[in-house]
């Protein structure tokens, strides 16, 4: 009986090498190009920007693994823990960008950029977002910045100003915003003023405008009451439905460009990327009842005397463990630079450094009101609170308080004290 | 000359064939234990006790991550969600799968057609159904440009009565999870039910019949003792599959953005999926080895408890 058990020991042992024996192999050649592995996720921008990489480079070809975006974060932090051949990747949520660094995972490129190249111009632009611990740990290739789009049909049904008139006068603060979203909101006419999107960003503006960064990199906690005011503009909008429920958007899986595309949505906050959805929605017919040249775009409302916006820049980053890095560092600075900026720029993207050039592909996909360009590429403050090590578990958190909050679990006057008490624990157990 | 020793032993020589042909049988399933089950389980329990976030440089931190557990409110919140969602599910599908078994046990024209219908959801992918659920509870809204409110709130409007916010609710959103979860289960319930039914020893009941025992006395000392194996069995796989929901909560409440209206439908199996998402795989881990010894230790009991009520030996 003894022999059995040994025997099958022995052969528990072997089961595992003969079944996975022959399936880690990994092809190369040293005479063709060096092909890199390289993981994004599913948007419109992303494989023609792949496909002109590959068809300008003889040496080095990118193979894409173009992952769904739903839960791309977990997955690409699971391949990463697998080690699994990866030569770059592209961030989707930039605050994991630190865990990662910390697991070793991210190639500092600080021995890599050449002063003076694109890939340098893109890491400063957005320096107080990419170095960490004086490690480059990126390249931007794509702009971060929030603002307002709003449907001048609407606003012409409703009889308002566009917000660019308030603007020039001074007037575009966030109770403007909210007078305005009121205003808009017109049961006869079917129209709703404005859309704050769920994400934990829609309540940090005006504490971004402040420079309040909530949690900085070291786990220092400083806000103030700019999270509440967020909140309770938020609050105020669904009250006087001028805005659809939080809670509704999320269980009813509402995309915030399906509420724009509807045509009754005043404004929508939301990131730099939007133009492209409005350019690929138009081209597939889901815009109800106005084109891409009837919305524009302006700044969010402001109330300190300096404009502020925020936004995180996005991001490719070299695989520490790759065995291609410096033709991994060639893909994602070419994606940093001029020919990979026009090529985005024509998608209705904004680059991480707009050039003229950029500024006039641009021109054609943004609209021609002789405001909405200037604003989409006015020099202004960048200021992304939140963003560090703790980063994405805050955001998790702020998901849900802000949903106890607008459903009345929270008072006004315990919104500081329990938004400090969960900061502090995230502090203490991250 | 091990066959010679084992002869002048008196025992029996080793059959190699029969027991390669065995082994070759077990060997594959259970390597697939080992490595799927076993050994990622094992694994489980270790992280639970590092501080491990997907990288090489982790560190033994004792009992830290089960400490923080039980020190967040949120913890026992998700907790309180999970028994409540695992308790109200197992009732509801054992006793309307048991209803059912008893109606649809018999013989009868269209039985067949009754007992594939209430089967039918049970085999339906969970996402599929949680979809298909989430668009008919979808609440209304009075903000223009908000999807159209669901078929039951319109036919809840075409009887008079107030729409429900539904899966928007924090009040009723575990609520229509819990029945979506019983209506696509209790069908499983029902089948199982129906065969260990169809094997009660009629004369048994004849028997109850002659000692004049009525409809209620022959289900509870003919009936239930009967089936009270796969009763047994029922229970604790329904109380097992309660614990470890997910999918209906990640798919009807919001998925990545944190689940139901303010944590309302968060179960204990989400959380770890969120802290999944935020690379605390040790603090993770540590929730999932606490729900794994919950589990195990209502399995104890019931096991234990199946004593006093499993009869195994009924003719």
């Amino acid at each position: 009986m003894k022999k059995i058990f040994v025997l099958f020991a022995v052969l528990l042992a072997l089961m595992p090498v003969a079944v996975f024996a022959g399936g880690s192999s990994e092809s190369s050649s040293s005479d063709g190009p060096v092909t890199i592995k390289y993981y994004t996720w599913e948007d419109a921008a992303h494989k023609p920007l792949i496909d002109a990489f590959n068809a300008t480079h003889d040496d080095i070809q990118v193979d894409a693994e173009i992952l769904p975006s739903a839960n791309y974060e977990a997955r690409l932090n699971t391949l990463l823990a697998g080690r699994v051949e990866m030569d770059a990747f592209m961030e989707k949520r930039q605050t994991d960008m630190f865990v990662q660094y910390n697991n070793g995972y991210i190639e500092p490129l600080n021995d890599y950029i050449i002063e003076g190249s694109p890939a340098d111009g893109a890491v400063k632009a957005y320096e107080s977002q990419m170095v960490y611990n004086g490690d480059i740990l990126g390249i931007p290739w794509r702009g971060g910045a929030y603002y307002v789009y709003y449907n001048k049909k609407v606003f012409d049904a409703c009889g308002v100003p566009y917000p660019s008139e308030y603007i020039e006068n001074g007037e575009w603060t966030w109770d403007k915003f909210v007078e305005v979203s009121k205003a808009l909101t017109n049961p006869e006419l079917g129209t709703v003023g404005s859309c704050i999107y769920i994400w934990a960003n829609g309540t940090m503006f005006i504490e971004a405008q402040n420079h309040k960064p909530i949690i900085d990199a070291d786990g220092n906690i400083d806000f103030d009451d700019g999270f509440l005011r967020m909140l309770q503009i938020k609050k105020e909008l669904e009250g006087a439905g001028a805005m659809v429920p939080l809670t509704d958007m999320k269980v009813t899986g509402t995309h915030y460009s399906n509420l724009f595309y509807n045509g009754n949505l005043g404004m929508l906050i939301i990131g730099e990327w939007f133009p492209g959805q409005m350019t690929t929605g138009e081209r597939d017919g889901l815009l109800n009842g106005f084109t891409a040249s009837d919305y524009g775009i302006c700044r969010l409302p402001c109330d300190q005397a300096e404009y502020t916006t925020l936004g995180a820049s996005t991001n490719n980053h070299v695989t520490s463990y790759s065995k291609n890095k410096e033709a991994a560092y060639e893909f994602i600075s070419w994606m940093a630079g001029p020919e990979a900026a026009a090529i985005a720029a024509g998608l209705g993207v904004l680059p991480a450094v707009a050039t003229d050039e950029v500024r006039e592909i641009l021109s054609q996909s943004i609209p021609d009101d002789g405001s909405s360009l200037n604003y989409f590429l006015e020099d202004k403050v960048n200021f992304t609170p939140n963003f560090g090590p703790y980063g994405s578990a805050t955001e998790s958190m702020i998901d849900t308080f802000q949903e106890s909050y607008l459903l009345g679990n929270i008072p006004d006057d315990q919104v500081n004290a329990q938004f400090q008490a969960n900061l502090e624990q995230i502090v203490a157990t991250n | 000359m091990a066959t010679i020793k084992t002869a002048q032993l008196g025992k029996k020589p080793i059959n190699w064939v029969k027991w390669v042909t065995i082994l070759s049988f077990l060997l594959p399933s259970f390597v697939g234990f080992v490595v799927f089950v076993l050994a990622p389980m094992i694994w489980s329990v270790f992280l639970s006790f590092t501080n491990y976030r997907g990288g090489p440089n982790y560190k033994f931190i004792g009992v830290e991550n089960y400490v923080n557990a039980f020190s967040d409110p949120n913890f026992w919140s998700y907790l309180w969600i999970t028994a409540k969602y695992m308790v109200i599910t197992v009732v509801f599908q054992i006793v309307l799968g048991l209803a059912f078994a008893i109606l649809l046990q018999h013989q009868f024209k269209g039985c067949g057609f009754f007992r594939g219908v209430y089967y039918l959801p049970n085999i339906l992918a969970s996402v599929a159904v949680g979809i298909a659920f989430m668009t008919m509870f979808r609440p209304v809204s009075e903000a223009a440009g908000a999807p159209n409110g669901g078929i039951i709130n319109a036919f809840l409007i075409s009887m008079g009565l107030e729409p429900s916010q539904f899966l928007a609710g924090q009040e009723t959103a575990l609520t229509v999870i819990i029945i979506v979860s019983i209506w696509q289960n209790f069908g499983y319930y029902m089948v199982l039910f129906i065969g260990s039914l169809q094997n009660v020893n009629t004369s048994l009941y004849e028997a109850a019949d002659m000692d004049g025992a009525g409809w209620w006395k022959k289900f509870t000392t003919v009936t239930i003792p009967g089936i009270s194996p796969i009763l047994f069995y029922g229970i604790t796989i329904a109380i097992i599959r309660g614990f470890q929901m997910f999918d209906y909560v990640y798919v009807m409440t919001g998925g990545q953005f944190g689940g139901g209206p303010a944590g309302s439908t968060n179960v204990l199996a989400f959380d770890i999926y969120k802290m999944f998402t935020q690379s605390r795989y040790g603090y993770a881990s540590a929730e999932a080895v606490i729900l794994m010894v919950i589990i195990l230790a209502l399995t104890v009991i019931q096991q234990e408890g199946q004593k006093k009520w499993v009869v195994y030996d009924v003719v």
